[in-house]
């Protein structure tokens, strides 16, 4: 009897309230989401246009100790130019590793102490041997011998990084490289 | 009358604080976020036991080279942007569109690996010459079913290295226009 007596004293007094509860619990599932979700290593990846390739396979980049080389795209010529922000054409051109521009000569430094003569990473059936890959990350509209550039480095003997993954993207195109 | 108002008085804790700290919270992952766009990769190794050949190797004939190089026919464009030529060996592969290479290239490429067991791929890739051409000359020889391809024309590491010789060469040539 007492017990009825309360309620009915609460409903008439209370205000209508809208229950809170539901909609926090969603935003704090969305917000665990997001967290769990957000690849803080995209630092590592520039904007680029990847070359099309009907022969690539998935990138999962389950590879936690892999080295992401980007090489951005070339500075274009003409009425495109005046579109590039100042800082856009800063960015182009250059080799970006770890989000950081650097030269050949930086890229060579900051490999040798990546690579093989990092004790950490050495292929346990051939020390002379990096076990790390890289990821070549070339913009499609750069010229080649970027990417020359980086392969020649990782095989530098003190470097011994062999094994190189190239960055595609999928076909896009209906013009693809010899498509029956 | 007084236990009747201890009841009403229920401890209530105030959630507005918290709810607005929670969305500013989701706010900040929606905006920073980039969901990665799955990207395709493809798989190669470098050659681990000779590293960097300078010889000539000596089994020539196995191989198959396909050339590329920019045309330098078009003054006021820069090297990257004048258009590709390919080669096999030292014939020019001619086509109206790319495609039309590339299935010359591709029929040429694996009758050879076909007469070849051991059948090598080779890319001799010229100065200025986009990725994309590249890359699109390897998915022939992937589709031919090579397994081994070299690029040629590599520089010493010294050279990149100090890019005087090289690097610096390579970016005046690149984004000069041809004259």
């Amino acid at each position: 009897m007492a017990k009825k007596k309360i309620r009915e004293h609460i409903v008439p007094d209370s205000d209508v309230e809208l229950d809170m509860t539901p909609m926090i619990d969603i935003v704090f599932q969305m917000i665990l989401f997001f967290i769990i979700i957000t690849d803080f290593s995209q630092k590592e990846i520039a904007l680029l246009k990847l070359p099309w390739s009907t022969v690539g396979i998935d990138d999962e980049g389950e590879d936690a100790t892999r080295l992401v080389i980007n090489v951005t795209a070339p500075i274009p010529t003409g009425a495109s130019l005046l579109q590039w922000s100042e800082r856009k054409r800063e960015q182009s051109d250059k080799i970006m590793i770890k989000g950081k521009y650097v030269g050949f000569r930086e890229l060579y430094e900051i490999l040798q102490g990546a690579g093989v003569q990092n004790p950490r990473f050495r292929e346990p059936d051939n020390e002379k041997l990096s076990s790390r890959s890289v990821l070549v990350r070339c913009d499609s509209a750069q010229a080649f011998d970027y990417v020359k550039g980086v392969l020649q480095v990782c095989a530098s003997p003190e470097i011994a990084i062999y094994k190189i993954e190239i960055a595609t993207a999928e076909k896009e195109h209906d013009d693809a490289a010899g498509d029956n | 009358m007084a236990k009747k108002k201890k009841i009403d008085e229920k401890v209530e804790l105030n959630m507005t604080p918290m709810i607005d700290v929670t969305f500013q919270l989701l706010i900040f992952f929606i905006v920073t976020m980039k969901f990665r766009l799955l990207e395709k990769k493809l798989l190669s190794h470098l050659p681990t036991d000779f590293g960097l050949n300078n010889s000539t190797d000596p089994v020539e004939e196995n191989f198959v080279t396909v050339k590329l190089r920019q045309r330098r026919d078009k003054p006021g464009m820069r090297l990257a942007e004048q258009s590709t030529e390919y080669f096999i060996e030292t014939r020019e592969v001619e086509g109206r569109t790319k495609q039309e290479i590339y299935k010359k290239i591709l029929t040429e490429i694996s009758s050879f690996r076909t007469q070849l067991k051991d059948a090598r791929g080779k890319i001799d890739a010229g100065r200025g010459v986009p990725h994309q051409e590249v890359v699109s000359v390897l998915d022939l020889f992937h589709k031919a079913n090579f397994e081994s391809i070299t690029f040629v024309g590599l520089t010493t590491t010294k050279n990149v290295v100090d890019g005087e010789m090289w690097f610096n060469k390579l970016r005046t040539e690149l984004r000069s226009p041809v004259q």
